[in-house]
């Protein structure tokens, strides 16, 4: 009962357009109930308020014992829909959940429900619901809006629960980008051209980063050590380019919004090239104008570098940025 | 059951009960009923690809028009508003059902369904408009919860995708758990109905309450009655009447020969008695007494009658009433009285007609049978008037009467003569009377007729003899009904006598046999659910259809006395004493608690709680996989308690981890009450495996210590 009362606080209800309507039939059944002073219209009324209130407790029986969790996908891409899963579970004994909608508040703002249908006792179900990001950077994910209108479809009620988490959105990656030529590095540190993702180092892991690959797994030692290891590769920079990001906004601009939607262009083409790049086998560094990405392997995924230019801000003017070893994007 | 098939079978359960409430009234004709219920059960075959042409729905939406147009020219025409509308109503209803395809069209067919209960509401109080109620109590909840359902359904797949489709055909949703469950739904629906239905209160105008309610039709207290048409209603079980004495014995014999008396008629010609219509005065009336003869005594017998809503407005009273008791009706929290006015003959009405029983207390006085009335100078001819024609018929009384000389001898002795001395029978067969005066076929051919032929001899042949007489209406006999505990009047009780004026008062003869004066009630099954249903009958009218506003303030005191009687308060007995005995006055207290039954609900609560803990002690050690002893019992006890804390602050233990890991993974995750789960998990696992004892002191300390883990994970770490 303890819950009861806690949820109890947070609890929100409003009428849905059919209950207005069911409220108005309800306020007429009774004036005609104390105008015609008919008894059967009292019993009536009765009936119609009961039906209120039972739909009240049941909403509030639906939401109880009922937990949501949010799982967010490995990946975000601006412009690009992605499904964010929520999974309801009901540690009720007895009673589905049924007609229960979870609303997500991504940055401030509500996104699709995502519906659950009927959430079994004692079991989870997921349901996702489809977003797209206008923008790359940080995206913050607050309350979850937990509503349901069951049983009659009269109230909706609901709490809201606060599961607060992030996610980086990488930036768009272009359907196109231009396939800008590469050097060797010149005298020692251009290293032997070699094809493949580098040799491995006997025996050498290291702990398992998100974006890494399955089949890079070492099996035995993640056995052996309870936790995912990868295998450790040396550097192979047998390619290797420095793609800058003029991230500088001079102080004369005229159009601002302009030059904004420029330098988000150009991160998008470095994003994309970056990743055309690395599918090649060419490791790849990115550089602003204060800021230098990590530098990631040929054929590694280009999580560290996504993510520094989905994290990259326009700079203010006077600080000289660093020039590039390769090329300016 | 697919949940398509539910909600459809649901809709028509529900659309159903909505038409059921509407063609209670008086608005449909058995054609109309027919068309009604062919159309119901065509369109239940109405699907798809049908209902996606464009031609059906126009089709629909062109009858829809040509209905509305239709009904107002019969508007126009006469037709009575009401039907007309209620006709419409279930047109709309029909068309709805023709084509349904979304959740839409079922949400339409629900308010639809409802506005029908509340027209029903108008068109009959009786027991039929309970059911039907108590119909949609159950049906409601089905209907409103498969219609949000279907709802939901169509926003997250779309309407008509195969998506839905293959929702619709799904059985995951309309499982018996649900029926079940929605079913159990009534139970409190019921009860807060109840609750909200007496608690709210009646302070009603009582304008426009009854439109088109049905009325009993009994012949025989018009304005007129043909001879022969009054007997045939004999074999009728219909009830008309109720009867309560003030003093029942402790067994009440089966069958009473209660007369009742109704109305009265001074005139007979052709084969037919009629009353003179003169205009009737108002009853003097004190408070809610309506003074007959003369203001009530202690020692008056009472009767508590509740009559049925008839055509004809006439107001039944026991032989040697004296006073009527009519509780005003109560409109906007004041109190109406009601009208009686009587007309020469004794012929007392009730004005206000309305469709719910009229409940009254008549006060006799067993030794006041004859009574006096004043008769207007026109009215004293009419009682000693003899049809022309009738001499042989006054050759006979002379004859009967012979020499004697006192009123009262002549009356009995003609009585007698009928009854038995005469050699005629009683018969419910008809005489053939064709072209002929059906008293004289009565008392020189057939010699055998029913109760009017015996009243209308016997009056004829007083007025015959000199002595004013009239033939009297009403009802002779009740049949005890033990499940509601009073006499019921049936329509076959209707009886037909003769009052004679002997020195100024009205006496009563009844010259029909005496064997056959009373029906005989035949019993079995159908005459005992008869019963019951009669009973129940008069209990809704008792309890919902006359419910006021003084039931309420009666009840809630006979509720605080209930309630002051609990807890022993000497006020208790001062309230009850203030509450007015049911047994003087109107209807019974609606609400009546007991102390009985309120050991009787604590007994079941307390017994379904020991099943609760009985039942979770046996899952228990079914988890256990063996009978425990107490101490391991109390250890498992304890370690259930201890996950039902951790769960409820997040930190459920996942079923592939032994409480000691998980208890080493919350030490390692920084828990705040890990000193707690650490102690209880061990005691456990020493009790539950080891030789260790955990003694009830201990288990009851762990446990609170327990519960305590929750607040202690909320409460922010101390720095």
């Amino acid at each position: 009962m303890r819950i009861f009362r806690r949820r109890l606080g947070r609890r929100k209800f409003r009428l849905t357009r059919e209950g207005r309507a069911f409220l108005f039939v309800t306020i007429g059944v009774g004036l005609a109930a104390v105008n015609t002073a008919n008894n059967l219209l009292y019993l009536v009324l009765g009936l119609l308020l009961s039906l209120l209130l039972v739909s009240g407790v049941l909403s509030d029986l639906a939401l109880w014992k009922l937990r949501m969790n949010r799982k967010l996908p490995a990946k975000m891409f601006a412009g690009k829909r992605a499904l964010i899963e929520i999974t309801a579970r009901n540690d009720k004994r007895w009673l589905a959940s049924i007609s229960v909608e979870a609303v997500d508040q991504l940055d401030g703002v509500e996104t699709q429900p995502a519906r659950f249908l009927r959430v079994p006792p004692g079991e989870s179900v997921s349901a996702a619901y489809g977003f797209e990001p206008p923008k790359r950077g940080l995206l913050e994910l607050g309350a979850v809006r937990v509503v349901t209108r069951y049983p009659f479809g009269l109230i909706e009620k609901g709490y809201t629960v606060y599961l607060p988490d992030e996610i980086v959105v990488y930036p768009k990656l272009l359907e196109q980008a231009p396939a800008p030529p590469f050097e060797q590095m010149p005298g020692d540190a251009a290293p032997m051209h070699r094809t493949g993702r580098g040799s491995e180092f006997a025996g050498s892991v290291r702990y398992y980063r998100e974006g890494d690959e399955a089949r890079e797994i070492h099996w035995k030692r993640t056995a052996t050590r309870g936790e995912l290891v990868v295998r450790e590769r040396d550097q192979d920079l047998s390619l290797f380019v420095t793609l800058f990001v003029d991230n500088v906004r001079p102080q004369d601009v005229e159009n601002r919004e302009a030059w904004t939607e420029q330098f988000e262009q150009s991160i998008s083409e470095v994003a994309t090239a970056t990743f055309a790049y690395l599918n090649h086998g060419v490791s790849v560094q990115v550089r602003s104008s204060d800021h230098a990405s990590p530098m990631v392997l040929g054929g590694a995924p280009p999580d560290p570098i996504w993510h520094f230019l989905a994290m990259l801000r326009p700079a203010r003017a006077g600080a000289p940025p660093e020039t590039g070893k390769s090329r300016a994007a | 059951m697919k949940f398509g098939f539910a909600h459809k079978v649901v809709t028509y359960l529900f659309a159903g009960l909505g038409l059921v409430a509407l063609m209670l009234g008086t608005t449909f004709g058995p054609f109309e009923v027919a068309l009604v219920v062919l159309a119901f059960a065509a369109s239940w075959f109405a699907e798809r690809p049908l209902l996606d042409k464009r031609g059906y729905t126009r089709f629909w939406n062109v009858a829809a028009v040509a209905v509305l147009l239709l009904q107002i020219a019969r508007t126009l025409g006469g037709e009575a508003v009401l039907t007309v509308g209620v006709q419409y109503a279930a047109f709309l209803q029909l068309s709805r059902l023709a084509h349904r395809k979304a959740a839409a069209d079922y949400q339409q067919i629900a308010i639809l369904g409802f506005l029908h209960l509340i027209a029903g509401t108008v068109m009959s109080a009786g027991l039929d408009f309970a059911v039907i109620f108590f119909g949609f109590v159950i049906v409601m909840p089905w209907m409103l919860a498969l219609t949000h359902l279907r709802r939901e359904l169509e926003v997250q797949y779309g309407a008509g995708t195969p998506l839905l489709q293959a929702e619709l055909q799904s059985r995951e949703l309309a499982t018996p758990a649900f029926f079940g469950g929605t079913t159990l739904l009534a139970v409190p629906l019921f009860v807060l109905t109840a609750a909200m239905f007496f608690a709210f209160p009646r302070v009603g105008f009582g304008l426009l309450s009854n439109l088109g309610a049905r009325v009993q039709s009994v012949a025989g207290f018009g304005d007129d009655v043909e001879l022969g048409g009054f007997g045939m209603i004999r074999d009728d079980p219909t009830v008309v009447m109720r009867v309560k004495m003030g003093e029942m014995p402790r067994q009440p014999p089966r069958s009473i020969g209660l007369r009742l008396r109704g109305t009265s008629f001074d005139r007979y010609r052709e084969g037919r008695w009629s009353r003179t219509q003169i205009a009737g005065t108002d009853v003097r009336r004190l408070q809610d007494q309506y003074v007959v003869q003369r203001p009530p005594k202690a020692d008056d017998e009472r009767y508590e009658i509740i009559l049925d809503p008839m055509e004809e407005a006439v107001v039944f009273i026991p032989e040697g009433t004296v006073t009527l008791q009519v509780p005003p009706v109560v409109r906007a929290g004041r109190n109406r009285y009601r009208r009686i006015v009587q007309a020469p003959g004794l012929d007392l009405r009730y004005r206000e007609h309305f469709d719910a029983p009229l409940t009254y207390q008549a006060f006799a006085s067993p030794s006041e049978r004859a009574f006096p009335e004043r008769i207007p100078k026109k009215l004293q001819a009419r009682y000693l008037e003899v049809p022309e024609g009738y001499k042989r018929i006054s050759q006979l009384a002379q004859s009967i009467a012979g020499d004697l000389t006192r009123p009262i001898d002549k009356a009995q002795r003609i009585e007698g003569f009928l009854r038995g001395g005469g050699g005629y029978r009683y018969s419910l067969e008809q005489p053939n009377t064709e072209g002929k005066d059906p008293l004289h076929v009565f008392l020189f051919e057939a010699k055998a007729g029913h109760c009017e032929y015996f009243s209308t001899a016997m009056a004829i042949m007083m007025r015959a003899l000199g002595l004013p007489a009239r033939n009297v209406t009403g009802f002779l006999g009740a049949d005890y009904n033990p499940y509601g505990g009073y006499y019921a009047v049936r329509n076959g009780n209707a009886h037909s006598w003769v009052e004679v004026l002997i020195d100024g008062k009205w006496v009563t003869f009844d010259p029909t046999p005496a064997s056959r004066q009373i029906s005989t009630v035949a019993s079995g099954l159908a005459v005992k659910l008869r019963q019951m249903m009669d009973a129940l009958r008069v209990r809704w009218a008792e309890y919902v259809v006359e419910f006021n506003i003084r039931d309420q303030a009666r009840a809630l005191r006979g509720f605080a006395a209930w309630y002051q009687s609990l807890r022993g308060d000497r006020r208790a007995a001062r309230l009850r004493s203030e509450t007015p005995d049911e047994s003087h006055g109107g209807l019974h207290v609606p609400l009546r608690p007991d102390w009985r039954w309120f050991v009787a609900i604590m007994s079941i609560f307390g017994v379904g709680v020991l099943l609760v803990r009985w039942n979770r002690k046996r899952r228990r050690q079914t988890r256990a996989g063996r009978q425990l002893d107490p101490d391991r019992d109390r250890a498992v006890r304890l370690y259930l308690s201890l996950e039902d804390s951790l769960r409820r602050t997040g930190q459920a233990r996942p079923p592939d981890v032994t409480p000691a890991e998980h208890a080493e993974q919350l030490r390692r995750s920084g828990f705040p009450a890990f000193d707690e789960v650490s102690e209880i998990t061990h005691a456990y696992l020493a009790t539950r495996f080891g030789e260790t004892r955990m003694s009830p002191h201990d288990y009851h300390r762990l446990r609170h210590m327990s519960r305590s883990i929750r607040v202690k994970a909320k409460s922010p770490p101390i720095a």
